[in-house]
């Protein structure tokens, strides 16, 4: 039966990287390749779902492929309720300042969620400007822990029951812990969602971190035997729970505990570990291992020079995240697909 | 292997020489300095820098057409006043002055630069080929742009690649444009790295800005093809800053290309992309980069003085047919 409802609501924005399962790691690993057509792809099926149950306006950011201009041109004649339009930006430059600045103008406007399609990384920049806006991961990336790997269809499903309010923002949500890195004046530099690694490195150069004997020092938010990337290492070890509130440091080096982990697909390595432990809300670890480079959710970002101090704390100031698996539950529970003759 | 500073120092060099080239070219070109035709690569110098500055000197690299290789050359280390002479007609020429810049540089196996599209694949497979029966390890660069895998010759060449699993690099640098064309009339997928994964050969999509990243992959890529484990492609997305060639108008279709697209990859000049990464990184000081700045200038002026200098050449009939395969 076709949907007739229709949700005069807040928009819904989608953000999809479009280098986001393309990278190095095709070649020194063996990681999945996600196509921009592929892509494309699983927002048509977001798009049918969210026009389904009543969506009325979805944008999404520019790019420089052209993933949601081509997606206007093929398939808005296909949607009923559903019009699909580009963000507004004055300009796109073909990095990830494009989804930072594109999370930005959805928070200003504020969208009623941003479904965000990439990896870890992706999913971090986008965190970084879209304040209380609640954000639906979605896995396109290589190493997956933030995001869920979750059929096109059903996002856009859970995207409608929060928009419509069948689902709450209290009950659908989760607030995501993070990891902040604090200079010598104690700014907050970056942030990181699942992991943040201290690398024995020169640059940043094509970011990702592959190489195990490089690795110094792990801070984690996230630690899950099921989950692979630079997060495994502590998943294996000593996991933990989600939404615990707490993070774990591993300081890598001589030590009589060996750990091995799974830190890029089919790419498993040992590390041998000198310490490690939980740490809470209130403490913050000065890094170690200068110079460095420290990488962000899987991407070498900041480079320290051998004077720098500085320190990694968890909070709980990371984004508001739907939860599709529980937002789905209650929709059905309250009967957010079902309809009965005579009532409209 | 991710990047040593040394390697980064080498690429930030070699990106500066490119840049101080190609500004050249294209003076001395509208200066009448040149004989033929120059097409710019101004804004799309790092993924040649990137793909050839850690080659052997016996890998065969087929250079991209646009800005004629320079960028390729240099970065395999190749003195690019002997090329310079060649594109002003004089003897001392790479060729002694006779190919104007269709040229080759056999003894750096450099067999053949043309500006037929898409005219690189089948011998590049050919070459790869042989360097898979010699078994020393030998590594095939072939630099082309998105406008030579609308050829049938691509496609043909990549599958033999894929199916002999030869030591080839397939370096694509997209920069958006086949001449006038846009990517977007020309292929129906985002990314032309797809084609290269319906093949089974490992792709990877890269910021060809910026310099650092394509190397790393280019290494990957090289030290796959070097260990027989077959072909990659690489797509470098890249960006056009100047005309097609000089004396075209810059078009996008029928259209002259608006100023604020120009103004917006001037943000992404790869020069300047890259500097902000070596003070960044702390790799170069302000002063050694304007050192690196001073020598590459000092590099083409001393190309242009050798290449001035010289004599134009006059190659007898018995001589210019004594260089060619079937006169």
């Amino acid at each position: 039966m076709q949907a007739c409802r229709s949700i005069a609501l807040k928009t819904v924005g989608i953000i999809v990287n479009p280098a986001s399962g393309r990278d190095i790691r095709r070649l020194i690993a063996n990681g999945m390749t996600v196509s921009n057509q592929e892509k494309r792809n699983i927002v048509v099926r977001i798009l049918k779902a969210m026009d389904a149950l009543g969506v009325e306006r979805v944008e999404i950011m520019p790019e420089t492929t052209h993933i949601g201009e081509r997606l206007i041109r093929d398939y808005q004649q296909e949607l009923a309720n559903l019009q699909i339009g580009m963000l507004d930006m004055d300009y796109i430059i073909g990095t990830q300042q494009d989804s930072l600045r594109a999370a930005g103008i959805m928070a200003e406007r504020d969208f009623a969620a941003i479904i965000v399609m990439g990896g870890d990384g992706t999913s971090r920049i986008v965190s970084k400007a879209c304040a209380d806006v609640p954000l639906i991961p979605v896995s396109t990336g290589t190493n997956n822990v933030f995001p869920s790997m979750v059929e096109g269809t059903l996002v856009g499903m859970a995207a409608a029951a929060i928009v419509a309010g069948a689902v709450t923002l209290e009950e659908g949500c989760q607030r995501a812990p993070r990891l902040e890195l604090l200079d010598q004046d104690n700014n907050v530099v970056d942030v990181a969602l699942v992991d943040l690694v201290v690398v024995d490195a020169s640059g940043t150069a094509a970011r990702a971190v592959w190489e195990a004997e490089r690795i110094r020092e792990v801070y984690l938010a996230v630690a899950r035997p099921t989950s692979i990337g630079l997060s495994s290492i502590g998943g294996q070890l000593h996991p933990l729970e989600s939404g615990c509130g707490r993070g774990l440091q591993l300081v890598l080096g001589e030590g009589d505990t060996v750990v091995t982990a799974p830190i890029a697909p089919g790419m498993l390595s040992q590390f041998s570990v000198q310490s490690w432990g939980e740490f809470g809300p209130g403490q913050e670890l000065t890094i170690g291992f200068t110079p460095c480079v420290v990488a962000l959710d899987g991407e070498r970002e900041v480079v320290l020079g051998p004077e720098d101090v500085y320190r990694v704390r968890i909070c709980q100031r990371g984004p508001l995240v739907v939860d599709i698996e529980s937002t789905l539950q209650l929709a059905a529970h309250r009967h957010f697909l079902v309809s009965h003759a005579g009532t409209g | 292997m991710s990047l040593t500073k040394a390697q980064m120092v080498t690429l930030f060099t070699n990106l500066v020489r490119a840049e101080h080239f190609g500004k050249m070219m294209y003076r001395r070109m509208m200066q009448g300095k040149l004989i033929g035709f120059y097409h710019p690569a101004d804004g799309a110098i790092a993924p040649g820098v990137a793909a050839c500055s850690f080659l052997n000197q016996d890998d065969p690299l087929w250079p991209h057409h646009r800005g004629h290789g320079i960028t390729h050359m240099l970065s395999k280390g190749i003195d690019i006043k002997y090329y310079l002479a060649e594109h002003t007609g004089k003897s001392t020429g790479c060729c002694n002055g006779h190919s104007g810049f269709h040229y080759g540089f056999p003894e750096h196996h450099v067999h053949l630069h043309s500006g037929f599209i898409g005219a690189n694949f089948m011998p590049t497979v050919g070459y790869a080929w042989a360097a898979k029966q010699r078994g020393k390890g030998q590594v095939v660069m072939n630099c082309s742009g998105d406008g030579s895998y609308g050829e049938g010759r691509a496609h043909e060449g990549m599958l033999m690649a894929a199916v002999w699993k030869l030591p080839e690099v397939f370096m694509c640098e997209n920069n958006g444009y086949s001449i006038f064309s846009t990517f977007e009339e020309m292929h129906p997928t985002e990314d032309i790295a797809t084609m290269a994964q319906g093949l089974d050969i490992p792709a990877v999509v890269v910021d060809g800005q910026d310099v650092f990243a394509v190397a790393e992959v280019a290494i990957a890529a090289i030290d796959r093809a070097r260990k027989g484990q077959g072909p990659s492609f690489i797509e470098a997305k890249c960006l056009r800053f100047k005309e097609h060639d000089i004396g075209n108008r810059d078009l996008r279709g029928y259209k002259p290309r608006e100023d604020e697209e120009y103004q917006e990859m001037q943000k992404r000049d790869p020069v300047v992309l890259a500097t902000e990464r070596v003070l960044a990184d702390k790799v170069l000081s302000q002063d050694e980069i304007d050192g690196i700045h001073e020598a590459a200038a000092n590099e083409v002026a001393d190309a242009e003085q050798f290449a001035d200098d010289s004599e134009i050449a006059r190659p007898t009939i018995e001589e210019m047919e004594a260089m060619v395969f079937a006169p």
